[in-house]
Formats: structure tokens, sequence, C-alpha cells
């Protein structure tokens, strides 16, 4: 050791004289890379008076950490850890100065930067969700970033901003040697930090604490950002950089400001005119002010926006990328002060000249960018397309308050005039976007349903814009759908079509779909109200004609016009089915609303009013496309699931409805099965019963419902049963006629299951119960058709959801005798088929038959353990007789289930939900079934619950849990009362049961952290421990073994007895231990995850 | 008018001996069957498109031949009817194997048959084959499903009743 110091102080003397120089620099080399060369340095750093030798040892060491890191043990590691920082801290006082001077000094500029950077990766280290893994506890990052937060952060901001302003000059002629921008990444850092809330929790596990992307400062930050000279230095750069916009300079700095434009929050003090007089700022509160100076900014890059736009247009770089970052900056911007924030920041003289205003400019900004092909798909700008959809966003934000808050003053002229221009070039824009692409040919697939999502936001976001200023938008609106159909109209003559309609085919769909957005909200299974803006209209605009009405016409008239045939030939599928959606849409606001307007509205739409006639022509529509658009699939789809389902979406309605002549006849057609009818995909005519079913609520006599429903369904199962009984059916089963046929009255018999309300369910219920027989017959007839196997589970499953809870014990009993028979026939034929299924494909087809039959079955059987519910509730006993029980039936659908299913198919997320919804319901009210189970279902019903503990989904887990906790707890309970509970299953070492206490612990202590997961794994992990307590020792020591560390050990050591000792808890699975534990436990994993939890 | 439907739809002598059967394109689904250029089919896929935006749909199959595994496509307005394959699926016990690999078969009401071979000319269908020779010499009980469809025939799946000595 002193041997290696005195040669290394040598070499380090010689080093400096040009004659030794060469061979004192091979000795240091040599020195650098012996091997383990740690404990030598660490000599040199205690011993050495020089240095240059220290400095040596320095480097010697950090470079031989580096390179010997991976061969060290842990223990080599924390002991060179402990001994760097002991040595720093000792030695803190000597070199400070000189480090200072290096960080923040006049050292040369090269120091200055990499002094700054070391400040921005100190801000990202002590971020725990950015630090790098340290293997360190959890706890001591969070308390390094409480303490950064609390202590250092505003002052490394301070430091930046200053020396940023001091280097700027410089900057802009690029001689500050990068100071400036690593200044400018610094500030963005810190504002990137996820700063906590006050009085906020202070552990929280690495989870950001806000999810939003805005910047929430704490008051504590207001003098440090909104004073104007914080911000003045930036502008001035800005300004400076101009002709460089490019620079990665310009680009940051543009970043910050848009990233300052996203500050909200407590930083703002909340505005009153007494700080506003404090702040010098008469009439603006600091918050506006702040806004004004960003804004200000921000204005300067795309002024004015016509030219900029068309700078962009023709290609100049530098304009596109200012264009793209006060886009983004505004629309940051936008929620945090809406409009009215804007407005009184920046706001326009009143004579409302093309200059004034902040909202005027960014609707020519917005218009401008529409303009160059902002909304145009097929043109395929890219910049325009982003910039235009970055704005609307804005402008959604922007408006939002005025669009959904009940305020007593509607959008101000200025927001209202922004909002006109801007809406009125998007319609436009659109409209040309449409006509351009008509003649293109469509096809679909799978990403048809992603567009047509996309489509929905862009219209929604565009009805916002419309909502703003309503009574022009309606207008414009209505004037455009009488143009178009008018032109529509130009192309056809005496009854023949004399021109290509496409375009204006294309621009009335479009018209369409904009309208009912604009009109209506959608319903999604709720009455949606009328949407605030257009109600004030209504209320307020009483003179004829109304827009809303108009407007409303407007969408009925193009769907009306499938009932003229003259018009059909004009009438295209695709204008049919967004006519069709559009008054569905319309139809759930507008119909008969629940709230009678004391307005136009109610004559015209009303009960009292025209809303019969309008319903009447509703429903002709519907039998008019299902009828003469043969094969349009698409379009029958929309017709029912959309039109007929807002139809019998309500009693109101649905009372008129069955007493107009349309639908008893559209009701005939279908108990008649008439060929149209049976022309209709299976599905369709699914949907088309279920209504037909759902509108007999409408009816309040029970007689005359019964006989509404017989009507329907009669045919349908006299063809049931007719093809069962049928003497050749094994022969005939398989024809194509026949099972096209088998196909659509299964879906039809689904149809009536979920279209079973209270009043129809007695009838119903006689139908299907005469349909059991013959429908067993099918299941066997059709046990090679795994098809037909499924969708017969599925209308076994559809009866028992619809009937379940209804029933009288013995009709119960009839319908789980049912289910009973169709799962031994189903298991019977359907396990141990190896077919020829083996190339890949094929297999997976098996696997997504296996998955459809098994969500079949999963549904079915959770349908019917409602009826448990029922039988606890009513206390009825029909126990001791042979009667079937829904254990029973369960039980032998687990049996069939278990097999089949596997850790691959529970990746399907409807199934594991499913899955393990059933099993906890199960293992809860019978878990002695459960531990009776034979022993290879046993085991693969624990393996898919280890399974289901460790999943990623919060309500899986939960199932899991609960499941897993009522098998222990069943268990405990039987081991204290001398029996042997799971015991049986429980062979092996450790037993299964105990392995999950290791399971359950991991989850707590290693996983992603979920509060509500602590609560249900309490109920878990009590009687896992008071079952096998050695077990929980046997954790609690592999834990402390992990533990170097004397403090944590005694954290984790407390922690561990606490959970068991404090509290008043027992040895005992009741319920109020049960809470306590569950108290201990939330104490338990805050603790002990602070320790065991490393990064 | 009902009754006459059903009637006439499942009673009609003739029809029975007929292979195919007349559907609309638009109702015919995902892994149901079709006759693409002669061949009786098992549709893969099927995707609805327009003759240009405001035309009629269409229905676009893709399909693989049951027999020899060969994909097919088609297209056809979602209106026209289609034809179908009429597909027999019938079970037999499996009694015997010969060297050339002809099966030997007994229906439900012991019949017996000797006429038909193990499957092959696929991948998947010498695997079958081979799967069906293993357990069959390990003296497992096979129930074998022989699929027909316009008069061709092939085993199709195969299953074990008994696990055997």
């Amino acid at each position: 050791m002193e041997a290696m110091q005195r040669a290394v102080e040598q070499a380090c003397i010689d080093f400096q004289r040009p004659a030794t120089q060469q061979q004192a620099e091979a000795t240091l080399i040599e020195f650098r890379n012996s091997p383990s060369p740690i404990a030598a340095c660490q000599h040199i750093l205690e011993h050495s008076s020089n240095p240059d030798a220290r400095f040596q040892a320095v480097v010697t060491l950090r470079e031989a950490a580096i390179r010997e890191w991976v061969l060290c043990s842990p223990a080599a590691h924390r002991s060179l850890r402990t001994y760097v920082l002991h040595h720093i801290l000792r030695h803190a006082g000597e070199g400070a100065s000189l480090v200072q001077k290096q960080l923040i000094g006049t050292g040369n500029p090269a120091a200055r930067q990499a002094g700054i950077q070391i400040y921005e990766e100190i801000v990202t280290e002590f971020s725990p969700s950015t630090a790098s893994a340290m293997g360190l506890p959890w706890d001591y990052h969070e308390r390094c970033c409480a303490s950064l937060e609390a202590d250092y952060l505003r002052s490394f901001y301070v430091h930046a901003v200053n020396i940023a302003r001091e280097a700027a000059p410089a900057a802009v002629k690029e001689q500050d040697g990068g100071i400036c921008l690593a200044c400018i990444s610094l500030m963005m850092a810190i504002l990137c930090w996820d700063f906590r809330k006050p009085g906020g929790p202070l552990q929280s596990f690495g989870t950001r604490r806000s999810d939003s992307s805005q910047v929430r400062p704490g008051a504590a930050w207001a003098e440090l950002l909104l004073p104007a000279e914080a911000t003045q230095w930036l502008w001035d750069l800005l300004a400076a950089l101009q002709g460089n916009e490019l620079s990665p300079l310009a680009l940051r700095a543009r970043s910050l400001t848009a990233l300052l434009c996203s500050v909200c929050g407590d930083v703002f003090p909340p505005s009153n005119a007494s700080d506003r007089s404090a702040l010098g700022l008469p009439g603006l509160s600091a918050q506006d002010a702040y806004l004004q100076r960003l804004l200000g900014a921000v204005m300067r890059w795309i002024s004015p926006p016509e030219e900029v736009v068309h700078r962009v247009a023709c290609g100049d770089g530098a304009a596109e990328s200012q264009l793209l970052d006060a886009c983004r900056a505004f629309a940051v911007a936008a929620p945090v002060h809406r409009a009215a924030g804007f407005e009184r920041a920046m706001p326009g003289d009143s004579s409302g000249s093309p200059s004034g205003g902040v909202l005027m400019t960014l609707a020519r900004l917005t218009q401008a960018c529409i303009g160059a092909g902002g909304v145009r798909q097929a043109l395929d700008v890219t910049w325009a397309l982003n910039a235009t959809d970055i704005l609307v966003d804005a402008w959604a934000d922007l408006l939002a308050q005025e669009c959904t808050l009940r305020q007593k003053t509607p959008p101000s002229a200025t927001s209202q005039a922004a909002a006109t221009a801007v809406f009125t070039s998007f319609v436009e824009a659109a409209l040309q976007d449409q006509a351009s692409g008509a003649l293109e040919d469509e096809e679909e697939d799978e990403e048809d349903s992603g567009n047509a999502e996309a489509r929905e936001e862009w219209l929604t976001r565009a009805a916002a814009l419309g909502r703003a200023a309503v009574l022009p938008s309606l207008q414009l609106l209505v004037r455009l759908f009488a143009e178009r159909q008018h032109q529509l109209h130009q192309c056809m003559a005496a009854g023949a079509l004399t021109r290509d309609p496409s375009v204006p085919l294309e621009e009335l769909s479009w018209l369409l779909r904009m309208g009912a957005h604009l009109l209506a909200d959608p319903g999604e299974g709720e009455t949606p109200m009328v949407p605030l803006p257009i109600m004030a209209l209504v209320s307020h605009h009483y003179q004829q004609p109304n827009p809303v009405e108009q407007l409303s016409q407007c969408l009925l008239a193009v769907a009306g016009m499938c009932l003229d045939e003259s018009a059909r030939p004009l009438c295209s599928p695709r204008l049919m089915e967004a006519a069709i959606w559009a008054v569905a849409r319309w139809a759930d606001t507008y119909l008969f609303p629940e709230e009678e307007f004391n307005s136009p509205l109610a004559a015209a739409f009303g009960a009292e009013g025209g809303g019969l006639h309008v319903l009447d022509a509703l429903v002709k529509m519907a039998g008019a496309l299902l009828s003469h658009w043969p094969g349009e699939v698409d379009l029958h789809a929309v017709v029912c699931k959309r039109l007929l389902r807002v139809l019998v979406h309500r009693r109101p309605i649905c009372s008129r409805l069955v007493h107009l002549d349309s639908w008893q006849h559209l009701a005939g057609a279908f108990a008649a099965q008439a060929q149209e009818v049976r022309e209709l995909k299976d599905k369709v005519q699914r949907s088309l019963v279920q209504s037909l079913c759902l509108a007999a609520a409408g009816i309040p006599n029970a007689q005359t419902c019964e006989q509404y429903i017989t009507h329907i369904m009669h045919s349908v199962a006299a063809e049931v049963t007719a093809l069962a009984g049928h003497p050749d059916l094994p022969s005939i089963a398989d024809r194509p006629d026949v099972l096209q046929r088998v196909y659509a009255l299964l879906e039809t018999l689904r149809g009536a299951a979920q279209g079973t309300t209270a009043r129809a369910q007695p009838t119903l219920f006689v139908m299907t119960a005469s349909l059991m027989q013959p429908l067993l017959l099918l299941q066997t007839a059709y046990r090679r058709q795994p098809e037909v196997t499924c969708l017969i589970l599925k209308v076994a499953g559809d009866v028992v959801e619809a009937h379940v809870s209804y029933l009288q014990a013995q009709d119960a009993q009839v319908l789980c005798q049912w289910v009973l028979q169709l799962l031994q026939l189903y298991s019977k034929y359907n396990l141990g088929l190896i077919s020829v299924q083996t190339g890949k494909r094929l297999q997976e087809e098996a696997a997504t038959g296996a998955y459809r039959d098994l969500r079949a079955l999963l549904k079915l059987l959770t349908h019917l353990t409602q009826r448990d519910l029922v039988d606890f509730g009513t206390g009825s006993d029909n126990g001791g007789q042979a009667a079937v029980d829904v254990a029973q039936v369960v039980f032998l659908g687990l049996d069939v289930l278990i097999p089949l299913i596997s850790l691959d198919l529970l990746k399907f997320p409807k199934l594991c939900r499913a899955y393990f919804t059933l099993l906890a319901y199960m293992l809860e009210v019978y878990p002695e079934r459960v531990a009776a189970l034979p022993a290879a279902s046993f085991s693969t019903l624990m393996r898919t619950l280890e399974f289901g503990v460790a999943a990623p989904e919060a309500d899986v887990v939960q199932s899991s849990l609960e499941a897993l906790a009522a098998l222990a707890r069943f268990h405990c309970d039987a081991v204290a009362g001398g029996h042997p509970g799971v015991q049986a299953q429980n062979a092996g070492e450790p037993p299964v049961l105990a392995r999950f206490l290791e399971v359950v612990m991991r989850r707590l202590l290693l996983e992603e952290y979920g509060r509500d997961v602590v609560e249900h794994a309490a109920d878990a992990l009590l009687p896992l421990i008071l079952a096998y307590p050695s077990a929980y020792q046997h954790i609690g020591e592999s834990l402390l073994a992990g533990q170097q560390d004397a403090n944590m050990r005694t954290t984790l050591t407390r922690a561990l007895t606490e959970l068991m000792s404090t509290n008043g808890v027992i040895q005992s699975t009741d319920r109020t231990n049960r809470k306590r534990f569950r108290m201990n436990l939330g104490k338990f994993v805050t603790d002990a995850r602070s320790v065991v939890r490393l990064r | 008018m009902a009754e006459e439907h059903h009637d006439v739809h499942f009673e009609s002598a003739d029809a029975g001996a007929s292979t195919t059967f007349p559907q609309q394109a638009g109702t015919i689904r995902k892994n149901a069957f079709i006759v693409i250029k002669g061949r009786p089919c098992k549709v893969v896929d099927v995707s609805t498109s327009k003759t240009g935006k405001h035309g009629h749909a269409k229905c676009h199959f893709v399909a693989t031949d049951i027999f020899t595994n060969k994909k097919y496509e088609d297209l056809q307005p979602s209106s026209h009817n289609c034809d179908v394959p009429h597909i027999h699926r019938t079970e037999y016990s499996l009694l015997d194997i010969t060297e050339e690999g002809y099966v030997s078969l007994m229906d439900e009401s012991g019949n017996q048959r000797e006429d038909l071979q193990l499957p092959k000319g696929t991948d998947d269908s010498d695997k079958l084959a081979a799967q069906i020779k293993k357990d069959f010499e390990d003296g497992k009980e096979l129930l074998v499903t022989v699929l027909k469809a316009m008069n061709e025939e092939m085993i199709n799946s195969v299953k074990v009743t008994s696990a055997g000595s």
C-alpha cells in the first residue's frame, strides 16, 4: 500500500517535468488499469498529502468501480458506496470553494455548461419516477425528492434564470459555450417536476401525483414566475434570434415558452382588486397579466397569420416550426385560462377590426390553416393537419366553459364572432374534402372503426365550436342542407338518374352527422338533455322559423326520402346510414322530450304536438329500409341498433309506438317471418326482435301485452318445435338452408330474451319453457357444429339473465334442470376432441372457439348464481327434496369449464374478468364444495387464482383476492373447529394455500401499488397468517435477511411485529378483528414498502 | 304464411339430394361455408365494400378449400345469392387401419365401410393421420368424424372415447 502510494506520488511529481513525463504517464496508466485497485485508492485518499495523487486515486477509483462493479459482491458495493459518501462528507469543506467556482462561478464556459447540466441531472435524479436504479429503498428516494423540492428547487430556478439572462446576449452570437441552452433545459426540467400538492401524502411510492401534463407549482413559485422581469429576458432572446429560428437555442426557448403557458394552479394568487393594485396592475389580475405577456410573445411568431401560413405553405421551415410551437402554446394555455381569460389579457377593440384581440387573431390563424388543407385528409398536408388539429383542440378548451356550465352570461361577442368564423371555414372545408373524396371506393377494414371514432371525435369538437355561436351555426347548416338537397334532386329527371349524385350525397352525409352532433349529445343509455346553448336559444328566440326546428326538419327530410319511391334511386345506402344515425341521435333528445319545452319545439316534436307524426314517419322509414334495401347489412344494423333502440328506450314513446299502424305492420312482418325479415342477417334479426319485445313496456294491460308478445313470437316458437321434432333431423341438420334458419331462430330467441321487461316476462317465460326440450334436441343434433352449440349456450345465458330474478321456485327448478341438461350434453360432446386443427391459424381459431364457448358458459353460470340471491332474499326452502339447486348446476359447469381454461385464455381480459367474478362468488358461498373438488381441478383453480392475484387489472385482483380470502377463511375456521378444511388438497411442502401468503405479500410489497389492493389483500392475508404462522415467520425472516442497514432492519422488524400485535388484533377471523387487521396492514404496507422496494 | 314457409323449407323431398344451396351473400358469416370456383370452402374472412362510396354493398370472401386447404377469393353483391355446400359430418368408430392406410369404420347403426383412407395431402392432414395411428396403436378407442361435401369425403377429426389399456 505504502509502496503503491509512493509510486503514484512520485509519478505525479515526475509528470510535471517534461523529461520524465513519459515514464510517469506509463506508471499512472498502469496504476489505473491495475486489477482491484480500490483498496490502494482508498489508502492514497486517506494518507497522501499530494492533491495530484489524490486526484489520480479518485479517477482510478471511479474507473475501477465501473469496470469491476458486476464482479463485486453486494457487500462490496455497499461498503464502497458508504466509503465514497463518507469521504465526500468529511472533505466537503476543502474542495467546496473550488467546486462552487467550477459550477456557478466565472470559470470557463464549458465548465459552467457542465455545471448547469449537473443541476439538470440532479433534478432528474431526485424525481423518483426518473431516478436511475441505485438499489436504495423508495423511502429514501421520497425523502430526497421532498427535500429537493422544499429547499433547493426554487433556488436552482432563480439561478438558472440569472445565468441565462446574463448569457443571453452572448448566446445570440453563439459565444456563450452553450450555457444559455443548458439553463433553458434546466428550467424546463424544473418546470416538469412533479410538484407536491400542499398537504398531500408524503409517500406515494413512485406513482406520479398528478397525471396531467400541466405545470402545477405551488404558491411559493409566484414571485419566481409571475413578475414581468422573470420572462422579459426570454422575449428579448427570442427577438434577438430572429432570422435564426431553427437554431437549437430558439427551438428550446420556444418550448420553454410553451411550457410556461401551461403553468396553472395555486401559483396564481386569488385575484382581487387590492392585490392587483399592489402589483401595480390596475384592472388586470396577476394571472391575466402573466397570460398577456406570454400571448404577446407567442403572437409574434404568427403575425400576421395569413402571411405566416402562406410562408409555411411555400416551404419555409422556420415559419412552420414557429407556427406549430405557437399552436401548442395556445393549446396548453387554453384549458387554464379559457376564452374569457384570453379576452381579458388581450381584448380586441370594440369595432372588431381584424387586428383586435387574441381571439380574432387565433380565429384568423385557424381559418388560414384550414384554408391550407387543415381538414382535408385527401390533400395530406401534414403540417396543416397537425396545426388545425391542435388549434381545434385549443378552441374546444377555450370555449368549453361557455358550453357546459349554465352561465348567466352567454359567450362574449368576440368569442362568438371568432367561433362563427372558425366554424364556417371548418364546415366549408370539410364539405370540400367530402366532395373531393366522393368518388373514391370505400374499403372497410379493421382501421375503419378507428377512423369512425376519430371522425366522431372531430365532429364533437367542431360541434363545441358551433355551439359557442349557436344561432349562426344552425342557420349555416340549414342553408347548406337546402342547397345540397337541391343539387341532389338536380341529378334526377323523370324518375331516372341523369348525373352522378356522389358529390351531393357525400356532402349531405357529412352534414347529417354534423347537424346531429350540433343539435344533440350522445345518449349512451341515458336520456340526453338538450344542450344548454340550444336550450338558451330556444327559450330566447321567439321569431319564426325557429332554427333548431328547421335543422331538425332538415335531418328528418333527408331520412324521409326513403319513403318517397320516386326519390329512392337517390337514397344510397351510405346516405341512409348517416341519415338514420342522425335522426336516431336527434330523436333521443328531442322526440317527446322529458322536460316539456315551453317553446316551438313542444309543438313540433312533443307528445301533444307533431311528435306522433314524426314517430310514425320514423317507424315507416325503418320498415322501408329493412325491406327495400336488401343485403345492406350495415344499414340494417343502424336501423335496428340505433333508431329502433332509441324509440323503445323511453316509456312515453313506447306507449304511443305500440298503437301505431306502422309499428303493427313491422311487428306483423316479423311475426309472419316474411321473406324480407328472413333475408336479414341473423344478428340484425336479433336486434329487431329485441326492440319489438322491449316496446311491450308501453302496453299497460297485461292481457294485451300477452297477446302482443304471443303474436310476435308464435311462429318462431312453432318453427323451432317443428324443426326439433323433424323425423329426419339428423340428416337435414347440416343442410345450409336449415343451418341458416337455425342461426336465425336462435338469434331471435336471444333477442327476445334480451328484450325481456317485467311486463312481458311471464309470457316470454312460458314461450321459452315450451322450447326447452326442443333446444336440447337441437343441442344433440348439432353436437358437431361448435358454432351452433355455442349459440345455444348463449341463448341459455340470455334466458337465465332475463328470467332468473323474476321466477317462482317452481319455474326456477325448470330453468335449473334445463341448464343442467344442457351442460351435461355439452360436456358429453365437447371434451377430448382432437381434430385436424393443428395448423397454426386453425389452432388460433380453435383457441377463439374455446374462448367463445367459455365466455358463453361463464355468462350462463354467473347469471345463474343471481338466483341464489333471490332465494336468500325470499328465504324459500326447497332443499331436502330431489331438487336441483343452483350450486349443483354451477359446479357441474365448473367441472366442464376448468379443464378448458388455460392461462393463455385468461389473457383475454373479458374472459378473465368473468372467470374471476364467478370464482369469487363460488368460493365465498360454497367454499366447502370447492375444497372437495377433484385434485386436478383444484390445482388448476389454484394456479388460475395465483395468476389472478398477480394480474395487472384491478378488478381481477380484487375478485381473486376475494376468492382467496373466502377459501382461506374457510380453511382457517375449519381447522380451528377440528375439521380438515382444504387439507386433502393441501399436500406438499409448503402447502398450496401457504404459498399464497408469499404471493400476496409480494403483490403488496414489491409490485405496483393500489390502495384498494390492501383492503382486499387484508381479508385474504389474515386467515392465511393464522393458519400458517410458520410460513409467515419464514417470510419475515427472508425479508429481514435482505436488509443490511440496521435502521431499516429495525423498521421492518417493528412493522412485522406490529402487524399482528397492535390495535387489538387477535387470533380470529371475525368481522371486528378483520377490520382491525385491515388498518394494521395499511400501516404495515406503507412502512415495509418504503424499506423493501428498491430503486 | 309462416307455417307454409317452414313446411316448404324442411320437408321438400328432393332438396336432400342437392349438394349445394343458395344463400344471400350478406348473410354468410366467417367460418361458414361457400362454393368458390366449384370447390367447397370455409370462409376465413369476409369484408364488405362498396362500388364508389354510394354504391351497393359487396362482400369480399377469403376462403380455403376444406379438403385441399387451397386459398380462394370471391367478390359478390351482398344481396345476391351464393352457393353454399352441404357439409355432412358423420361419426364412425375406428375398427382397423390397414398397411396401405385404408381404415375400417363402423357407424352408429353398425354399418361398416372400408373405402376411406387416412387423411393426407396437407401438413395438417398428415399430422392428424399420425395422431390417429398412434392412438390406435396405443389401444385407445377412437371416434373419427368424416366430412363430406360435394361428393368428396375425408376424415376430419378424431376423439378418444376411452384411454385404452
